[in-house]
């Protein structure tokens, strides 16, 4: 890796060191010495000025823009964790993203679950109080480097109930492509620790996703300043209906 | 203060205010260089993306870090330059030695440096401000810097180009000295590198290289380039002291 750095530096030197001897020769045959000073001067106030316009552009600070937010470990529900931990979904409310509501009044409710995401993280719980089935769909954001990627962006999921099949379609992903202008390196050097491997990306995976979730704690940790979502479909049925879905379908039942 | 000293001292600060109207077509080349390194920098810097529920993310960071990079080597070449004979003879102008004309490079190439860190840290101003009109990308977020920041990176980015001043400094010499140092450096340069990718990294290059790039603290990274520098130019005026008489 730094081998490979200094080797692109060198070539780069090379370069420049051509470019420069190149440069003096022909800036000494067709510019007389006060336009040197001039071009500098020049330079420097169209810097400046660069400086000051600079500050007039919108920025993007926390609090006034939805997406950036200052995340730290622990902040986020895991959605695949909080029924089992907590028995209920309550430190999950906030992350409700949509909800629906069927008239029910058969004895079974079969699932099913098609689309490009996955949803398989399916809750139930059980009532007494009313012959309905409700469906809340609960998604946590993805982040990276505290900028949110999903709020505002997540495509609407259709939920449909014919009969006695509950079919949820997930929805294609919509792309979000953000760009960020960093700091220059020799700020981040005494402001962010381990600077110099922030833009190497790890591999990830699936696996990887179930491995970075906290076994001990509903609350997600960070994975190298990013949170994957995670999501949860919670269903509320009357006590009489039997559930039933696919095996792929992980099910937990709250009582 | 004796008199010898006074004149020593008058003779240094008039080839440094020499050097700084003589040189001043080095800040050309700088310009150019900045301006080419602002071009460069609108290919972003890294991409990372990943995928949740219902989104597919990817972030690309940008930066004007190439300007940066490209002034530490346009200070490392000015400072190797200005050791070659055609800049060396400007000196003989004034009655001198070549102690005098080592200490007005070094006050030269120290001036050159913080020129040099002011303008890399503020190009990327200019970088912020091109890339907001002309990009399409519908979300820019930019990590604006504090003007302690602003002062911090000022600071460090000069010290960077007077190390790089400094090491340009001693090859310069070297190779004034005798010829075969111009085929050994780049040789042992090489050299290292190879090395540096045989060990896996665990180099004297890469030790070196994070010894300065990994440093975290201000105060301890400021001693750190200072003594590193001095040392360097020490050496070389060390080494030029008795090069030559010119008659």
């Amino acid at each position: 890796m730094i081998s490979y750095i200094v080797m692109l530096i060198l070539i780069m030197a090379g370069i420049i060191a051509l470019f420069l001897i190149f440069f003096r020769y022909i800036s000494s045959k067709i510019m007389p010495g006060a336009r040197h000073r001039w071009l500098l001067i020049g330079y420097v106030t169209i810097l400046l000025l660069a400086f000051g316009i600079s500050y007039t552009i919108p920025g993007n600070e926390i609090d006034k823009n939805d997406r950036l937010k200052i995340v730290h470990d622990q902040d986020i529900p895991n959605l695949y964790a909080v029924p089992e931990f907590t028995g209920s979904i309550d430190i999950a409310q906030d992350y409700l993203t949509d909800e629906w509501t069927f008239d029910f009044d058969e004895e079974t409710l079969h699932l099913e679950i098609f689309g490009e995401d996955m949803l398989n993280n399916i809750a139930i719980e059980t009532t007494k109080e009313k012959q309905t089935i409700d469906v809340n769909l609960y998604v946590t954001p993805s982040i990276l480097n505290n900028i949110d990627f999903t709020t505002g962006s997540l495509p609407k999921t259709d939920v449909t109930l014919h009969d006695n099949v509950l079919t949820v379609e997930t929805p294609s992903r919509n792309h979000v492509e953000v760009s960020q202008l960093q700091k220059p390196f020799p700020v981040r050097q005494f402001t962010e620790s381990n600077y110099l491997n922030v833009d190497i990306e790890p591999g990830f995976s699936v696996s990887e996703e179930v491995d970075d979730t906290s076994v001990d704690s509903p609350y997600i940790d960070m994975d190298g300043g990013r949170i994957f979502s995670t999501e949860l479909l919670y269903l509320k049925v009357p006590a009489n209906v039997k559930v039933t879905g696919t095996e792929d379908m992980n099910i937990f039942f709250i009582d | 203060m004796p008199s010898n000293m006074n004149n020593y001292f008058a003779l240094v600060k008039k080839q440094y205010k020499f050097k700084l109207k003589a040189y001043v077509s080095v800040f050309n080349s700088l310009i150019i260089l900045q301006l080419l390194a602002i071009l460069f920098s609108f290919n972003p810097t890294s991409s990372r993306g990943f995928g949740g529920y219902g989104v597919d993310a990817s972030l690309n960071n940008y930066s004007a870090n190439i300007s940066i990079v490209f002034t530490f080597l346009w200070g490392f070449i000015t400072a190797f330059i200005i050791t070659t004979k055609a800049y060396r003879e400007d000196d003989f102008t004034f009655v001198s030695n070549n102690q005098s004309q080592g200490m007005a490079n070094i006050l030269y190439l120290l001036t050159i440096s913080f020129i040099g860190g002011i303008t890399a840290i503020l190009s990327g101003y200019l970088y912020h401000v091109m890339f907001y009109f002309t990009t399409n990308t519908s979300e820019i977020y930019t990590q604006t810097m504090t003007l302690t920041e602003l002062f911090i990176a000022i600071v460090a980015t000069s010290l960077f180009i007077l190390f790089c001043c400094a090491l340009g400094y001693l090859a310069g010499i070297l190779v004034q000295l005798h010829k075969i140092f111009g085929i050994i450096l780049p040789v042992v340069f090489i050299g290292l590198l190879m090395f540096n990718g045989i060990s896996g990294g665990d180099s004297f290059l890469a030790k070196t290289f994070f010894f300065y790039f990994q440093e975290g603290n201000l105060v301890i990274f400021i001693l750190k380039i200072t003594i590193t520098s001095s040392l360097l130019f020490l050496l070389s005026i060390s080494l030029f002291r008795n090069k030559e008489a010119r008659v």
